[in-house]
């Protein structure tokens, strides 16, 4: 398995005016590393404010004027500096966003998905790839089902031929068909030799659908491990074993926050001496 | 308890999103909504908690309308979004204490920090301003609680956590509840029965 993309030491923080005179810095991630292989499915996931959108955000580069990234990229192997990384974006790295209002409600959907880079007969393929008619095309947003929504989103990402793909939160108000359908996709795009970045809290879901699963916890990477260790019942790390433990289908169990707490203090930044 | 009788909703555009729904809670009985979206299920949430009024038919309380109760209203509804939820001008004591006399006891259990009840909203994370939001409408003069999604976006942990602390208090206080969510294995959990949307909704 190649490597596709390799990020190490990025930290993200944010310059904010406490009053009119001074400002302030808090840390959105500190100090992250991580590394996503040809056909894998990566799962990223944590609580809400750990830190899981931010990264996606660095990635894509779609962070606000105020924030402050460091650190370094490789794509394939190979040092990327900024000004490179910034054609990557759109061609080579790629953003499956989290809803429907990232579509323009003004265009029709056929042009919002080849922009003005691609053809609309490979707009065609695509979208029959995607098991989506013809005349779909020529619709406008508010006129596809949340499927259909969805499925467009997944070919936005899809035409640009990237071989890295981030999937933002892409299931949250589905019934459980469609996010199936939409896991399955993804799925096949990391089958083709691409990588997937699965943004998501829900951590059944990156059980049944990932490779690997990276745990995050207050900007941090704590765990990184293969998702088939999760039903296996091998988790190293004490805190990814009490996500896994406090699942309603498993033991439901609720902790403390003081074991929480200690969970992470024992199990500490497992993933760095493995990667 | 709760008596839901031939309920029809429809939005601006005409189509109806309700139709003819009718079922009943008894008292302490805990029922989950369960259902894909588009079908409803929030929007039924509102109406029964008095936030909407329905196109037709009627909701009762031990067989009288909602706003025949007057102050405190003891069917309560929590919103997955605990951020739109509470006054953004207000200290989170004020929003707490405000709904009910809670014992310190209670706080603890739920993880809230003493040290939070002195800050305002916006300091705090989606999970920590939603235990406020869900302990708030646990006074024991609530009859039915509803709660729409509340864990949906936090993690697990925080997720067991916080469903532990709300069955204790609803045994404690006999309250019922009905549960709407996508997440059938927490329904299980939490719940004694099952309502699927689609079967009570011949729409759409």
């Amino acid at each position: 398995m190649g490597e596709l993309l390799r990020i190490e030491h990025l930290s993200v923080t944010f310059s904010m005016y406490r009053d009119i005179f001074s400002r302030v810095e808090s840390k959105g991630i500190e100090d992250l590393s991580i590394s996503l292989y040809s056909g894998e499915i990566l799962a990223i996931v944590g609580a809400s404010g750990s830190g899981k959108s931010l990264l996606a955000h660095a990635i894509m580069d779609l962070l606000p004027y105020n924030a402050i990234v460091r650190g370094d990229f490789y794509y394939q192997g190979e040092y990327v500096d900024g000004r490179r990384l910034e054609r990557l974006r759109g061609t080579e790295l790629s953003l499956i966003p989290q809803s429907i209002t990232y579509l323009d409600p003004t265009m029709k959907v056929g042009k919002q998905v080849i922009q003005e880079q691609f053809e609309m007969d490979q707009c065609k393929s695509i979208f029959a790839k995607l098991d989506l008619a013809e005349h779909v095309i020529s619709l406008y947003p508010f006129q596809l089902s949340g499927g259909m929504a969805r499925r467009v989103l997944v070919s936005t990402a899809l035409i640009s031929n990237a071989s890295v793909i981030v999937a933002d939160e892409p299931t949250p108000g589905m019934s459980v068909t469609d996010a199936v359908e939409t896991l399955q996709m993804l799925r096949q795009i990391a089958n083709e030799g691409k990588g997937c970045i699965l943004i998501t809290h829900d951590l059944d879901l990156a059980i049944e659908v990932a490779d690997r699963v990276a745990v995050m916890y207050d900007g941090r990477i704590i765990d990184i491990v293969p998702a088939s260790n999760f039903k296996r019942g091998v988790l190293t790390h004490p805190y990814t074993n009490a996500l896994y433990r406090a699942l309603p289908q498993n033991d439901f169990k609720s902790y403390t926050a003081d074991e929480v707490e200690s969970f992470l203090r024992k199990g500490g930044n497992q993933h760095v001496g493995s990667e | 308890m709760l008596e839901v009788s031939n309920l029809e909703f429809s939005y601006d555009d005409g189509s109806p999103i309700l139709k003819d729904i009718s079922f009943s809670i008894s008292k302490g009985e805990r029922v989950a909504l369960l259902g894909p979206s588009g079908y409803g299920k929030s929007t039924l949430g509102k109406i029964i908690a008095g936030h909407m009024n329905p196109d037709k038919g009627t909701v009762l309380l031990n067989n009288q309308k909602l706003s025949k109760y007057k102050g405190y209203k003891p069917i309560q509804l929590i919103y997955q979004h605990a951020e739109k939820a509470l006054n953004n001008r207000w200290k989170i004591k004020d929003s707490l204490y405000e709904a009910w006399d809670i014992p310190v006891e209670l706080l603890e259990r739920m993880g809230i920090n003493q040290s939070w009840l002195d800050r305002w909203p916006n300091e705090l994370s989606g999970g920590q301003l939603q235990r406020i939001s869900v302990l708030r409408a646990l006074s024991p003069k609530t009859q039915l609680l509803i709660a729409d999604e509340i864990t949906a976006s936090l993690d697990t942990i925080t997720q067991a956590q916080l469903w532990n602390v709300v069955g204790d208090v609803l045994d404690t206080n006999n309250t019922s509840l009905l549960m709407i969510t996508h997440n059938e294995s927490l329904a299980k959990r939490i719940c004694s029965r099952i309502i699927q949307i689609e079967s009570l909704c011949t729409c759409t």
